[in-house]
């Protein structure tokens, strides 16, 4: 009976029912088959309210849905532009950094492809990049900066994890530059016949001017946190607070009455189904835990493996079929509790696991057959998502390099805690 | 008909979780200044917290409405892809009924949870009692099942509406 509705709610999963039914649905079977009153199912979902960062999650992704909705875009765009446009391949790693710092406060929910895809893809072609590698780059770009504070996916990973929050963050940077910088290698490599612009101090003078509200925002976060002034929760709700006087009064650019209501719907819709993901997978991880189902596969995984290093290439195996089938958020919800104690036991730093962790998903985002920034890019750009499947191959690969370096230096995640 | 009602259960998430969100920054950044001033009141970060637990449920309730829940959605394109959009609606219609059931028992297993800290739950902070605080997921539960119980109706009656106008 039990083989048949484990089998029923599966296919419903692939049939295409919400990650949150199939949680939910796999949880109630569990609690039911141990003979557990499925009230505790409320009960672990009710746990979730005791997470004292839970308040991260929305007013982070509310503060970058709002600049992304806003004319910050443009305006950061043009500021890069100034700075690093004059370097060779600058459009590109222009384009990098922007999409970066965008993915990093949006939470890598495509939002980075939809606001920016249309800025930097003319700004591509016009310096004479080609279709396929400006096409390529955006859809990479679109989920860079999930290693950088105060992405979203970190967050999650920190409250599933109960890993420190403020120190995955510095976890992260090392790491997410690596990834900028060998991209931008690609950019130069690529960049042969195209033109490069001077360099324009004036230019650089109106674009710093341009952007002179949102200059304090990375201030507010890394410095607040890291200044021990404030905690990440109390940086949430003042980036949101700031980005709000921001857009609205500052810059006046978005309306309280009219454009207000809109973006928080669509904010918190994003939010919405990801918390439900959260309290209803909590149920089943929480079950699988007391099960003691993760030692038992640690047991299993151990008879075969006893290298740390061959573990953590099979890990990264493993990380990126979860990355190519599921979204980012069901897998940090549903794997990490499997896999952080077989992978503590194998003495990988819980940290550094964190970052191996985010650079598969990031991967997964370009990972076809369902990565999910294929689709985005193909609907933005309107191009055959076959297409698209190509022209991200180069990045793919270079973003495999990227992994490995991470894999097997874990010094690049945790320099900032030795 | 249907599609009002619907609207109106969308009017209310929205709203409510626009309120929920303005009372969620309001009351974090009163804490900060308070922190700052040497004052603080105890109740404001579980408050907090339990208003990101209403602004998940009227998210999830959007998310629903929109049919922008997340998902592995394989099948569904394949069919698409594939042309076919009369299985891509049996089996939408299918996952969706299936949804429902899911959500009728965890609306259900809250229920009971609620029931239980009604009887043997205490007054938490601010007067609330524990049961009010839990009561959250039951009604959330209870509010996207709606959203999916319309779901299901306006499918139901757009696919009629296409076979009556062919």
């Amino acid at each position: 009976m039990q083989l048949i509705f484990t089998s029923l709610i599966g296919i419903f999963a692939i049939f295409g029912a919400p990650i949150f039914v199939v949680m939910s649905g796999f949880s109630l079977l569990a609690f039911y088959s141990a003979e557990i009153d499925i009230s505790a199912v409320g009960i672990e979902i009710y746990k979730i309210a005791a997470s004292p960062t839970l308040l991260t999650i929305p007013l982070f992704t509310f503060a970058g849905y709002l600049m992304a909705e806003s004319k910050s875009p443009t305006r950061l765009l043009r500021l890069a532009n100034a700075l690093l446009g004059w370097l060779p391949g600058g459009v590109a790693i222009v384009s990098l950094v922007i999409c970066a710092f965008f993915t990093a406060f949006t939470g890598a929910s495509g939002v980075t492809i939809i606001a920016l895809g249309g800025l930097i893809y003319p700004m591509l072609l016009k310096e004479k990049y080609g279709e396929n590698f400006s096409l390529g780059l955006i859809t990479t770009s679109g989920s860079l900066g999930l290693l950088f504070p105060p992405s979203l996916p970190i967050i999650l990973y920190g409250i599933i994890a109960k890993v420190d929050i403020d120190q995955l963050f510095l976890a992260g940077i090392v790491p997410g530059l690596l990834l900028i910088f060998i991209l931008s290698g690609y950019s130069l490599y690529k960049t042969n016949q195209v033109t490069t612009q001077k360099f324009d101090l004036s230019e650089l003078k109106t674009a710093l001017y341009e952007a002179r509200y949102e200059l304090p925002l990375p201030f507010i976060v890394i410095g607040g946190i890291y200044g021990g002034f404030i905690t990440p929760t109390e940086a949430s709700s003042m980036s949101a607070a700031y980005v709000l006087l921001m857009v609205c009064y500052l810059y006046g650019e978005l309306s309280l009455t009219k454009d207000i209501p809109r973006i928080t719907k669509d904010c918190m819709s994003l939010v919405g189904a990801v918390l439900l993901i959260l309290c209803c997978a909590m149920a089943l991880t929480n079950y699988l835990v007391n099960e003691e189902i993760p030692m038992k596969i640690l047991e299993g995984i151990k008879s075969v493996v006893s290298n740390k290093y061959v573990f953590l290439l099979l890990l990264n195996l493993f990380l990126l079929a979860v990355g190519a089938m599921m979204d980012i958020f069901s897998a940090i919800i549903v794997v990490v509790p499997l896999i952080l104690p077989i992978a503590t036991d194998f003495g990988v730093d819980p940290i550094h696991l964190a970052i191996i962790f985010l650079t598969n998903l990031e991967i997964g985002y370009i990972t076809p057959p369902v990565g999910i920034n294929l689709f985005i890019s193909s609907f933005r750009f309107k191009k055959p998502v076959i297409q698209i499947y190509k022209v991200t191959i180069p990045y793919l690969f270079l973003l495999l390099f990227a992994l490995m370096i991470i894999t097997y230096i874990p010094e690049l995640s945790l320099l900032w805690q030795s | 008909m249907i599609k009002k009602v619907d609207s109106f259960f969308e009017a209310i998430s929205k709203w409510g979780v626009l309120i929920t969100v303005i009372l969620m920054l309001g009351l974090s950044l009163s804490s900060i200044i308070l922190r700052w001033t040497g004052y603080s009141f105890h109740w404001i970060d579980p408050l907090v917290r339990h208003l990101v637990l209403i602004a998940a449920f009227f998210g999830g309730s959007l998310a629903t409405g929109m049919k922008q829940n997340i998902k592995i959605d394989l099948m569904s394109r394949y069919l698409e892809n594939k042309k076919l959009p009369k299985l891509k609606y049996y089996l939408d219609q299918s996952v969706t009924f299936f949804s429902l059931v899911i959500v009728g028992f965890m609306a259900k297993a809250s229920w009971n949870f609620y029931k239980d800290e009604l009887e043997y739950g205490k007054k938490v902070f601010f007067g609330i009692h524990s049961s009010s605080l839990v009561a959250i997921i039951p009604v959330g539960f209870i509010l996207i099942a709606i959203r999916l119980l319309f779901r299901l109706a306006l499918d139901l009656k757009d696919e009629k509406d296409l076979k009556e106008g062919n």
